[in-house]
């Protein structure tokens, strides 16, 4: 692989895995870094890319592992909020709610409330478009599995937002 | 698209059996001006993930990549690295070599050798080493003396940092 193939095929995937893993570690510098690391990585193994069936599906697991590692090495600091999170009794307030940024904020934390599985899940369906067996191989999980996590993370998010909308009639 | 539609599709989106393409549909009915009331409470999700999807790494970090790629590559393809190495690793043997044999040549070392084998001229023999002892000594204390000024202006400039660092 020469260093423009590397431009033409590779480096158009690094938005995808940036977004990816600022999900996963929920910073952007760190995410970058990770980022970073798995090119660095891909370039130095582009001998042996010829084997891989998948080339983005690997470079999304390459991230995944990476960020996870790297959340726990560095015993990162995530800004997630506990489950029992509560759009309603956020700083926000219910009638903020409807001005969209700050809608778009709420939404953001909510996500980021989900556990690890689910979100990566989602945001690999509901963000990326991925296929359910796509995301299963990035994963490294069970069908199974994905289908799952993506109805448990829908239900949490519908129920969150139902209450809220109760909460402000 | 029709309300009703709408609803039947946000439904089997909630119980995760929603297609990509049925998805799409939600995404755009949702991201459009047209959401019907009731359904407003979910139209900040679906305009959360069309955002989500356009976010984008700062540029530094393509040039960046591209400046560690380069590097690897520099690296790589360098193909008088082990030619020069070994050209050091000869010029230093060599000068190592000429350094002992010179030593060796000594004319004081062949004398030295020659009074060992002539006990008549045991005192004169003795006399030499001592000489030639005292010469090292005197040699090694120079040195030491330099190891010593060394230490102190070592400990002087540590001193120095550790005051400017309070």
């Amino acid at each position: 692989m020469t260093t423009e193939d590397f431009k033409h095929q590779i480096l158009p995937i690094k938005d995808k895995l940036y977004r990816f893993s600022l999900r996963i570690l929920d910073n952007i510098a760190e995410a970058e870094d990770v980022v970073q690391e798995v090119m660095i990585k891909i370039w130095k193994d582009r001998d042996n890319l010829a084997r891989i069936n998948n080339l983005e599906a690997w470079c999304m697991r390459l991230t995944k592992n990476l960020s996870i590692d790297k959340k726990r090495n560095k015993n990162f600091q995530l800004k997630a909020i506990p489950e029992n999170y509560d759009i309603a009794q956020s700083a926000a307030g219910p009638q903020k709610l409807a001005e969209l940024s700050d809608a778009m904020d709420t939404i953001g934390k909510l996500i980021q409330a989900l556990p690890e599985g689910q979100r990566m899940a989602i945001q690999l369906r509901d963000i990326e478009g991925k296929s359910y067996k796509e995301i299963a191989e990035i994963l490294d999980i069970d069908l199974n599995k994905v289908k799952v996590d993506i109805h448990r993370a829908r239900t949490f998010i519908k129920n969150k937002l139902i209450k809220a909308e109760s909460y402000g009639l | 698209m029709a309300y009703n539609k709408i609803k039947i599709l946000l439904d089997k989106y909630w119980d995760g059996k929603t297609s990509i393409e049925e998805e799409n549909t939600l995404k755009k009915y949702f991201n459009s001006n047209k959401v019907a009331d009731d359904l407003k409470p979910y139209k900040s999700l679906f305009n959360f993930y069309e955002d989500a999807q356009n976010e984008l790494p700062s540029s530094k970090l393509e040039e960046s990549i591209l400046e560690s790629i380069g590097e690897t590559k520099t690296r790589k393809l360098s193909p008088w690295k082990p030619f020069l190495r070994t050209a050091a690793a000869i010029l230093l043997l060599a000068f190592g070599g000429l350094t002992i044999y010179n030593s060796t040549q000594n004319t004081d070392f062949k004398q030295a050798v020659v009074y060992d084998n002539q006990p008549e001229d045991a005192r004169k023999a003795l006399a030499e080493v001592k000489a030639a002892l005292a010469l090292v000594s005197n040699k090694m204390d120079k040195g030491t003396n330099k190891a010593v000024l060394g230490i102190s202006k070592t400990k002087s400039a540590n001193n120095i940092f550790k005051l400017l660092n309070k």
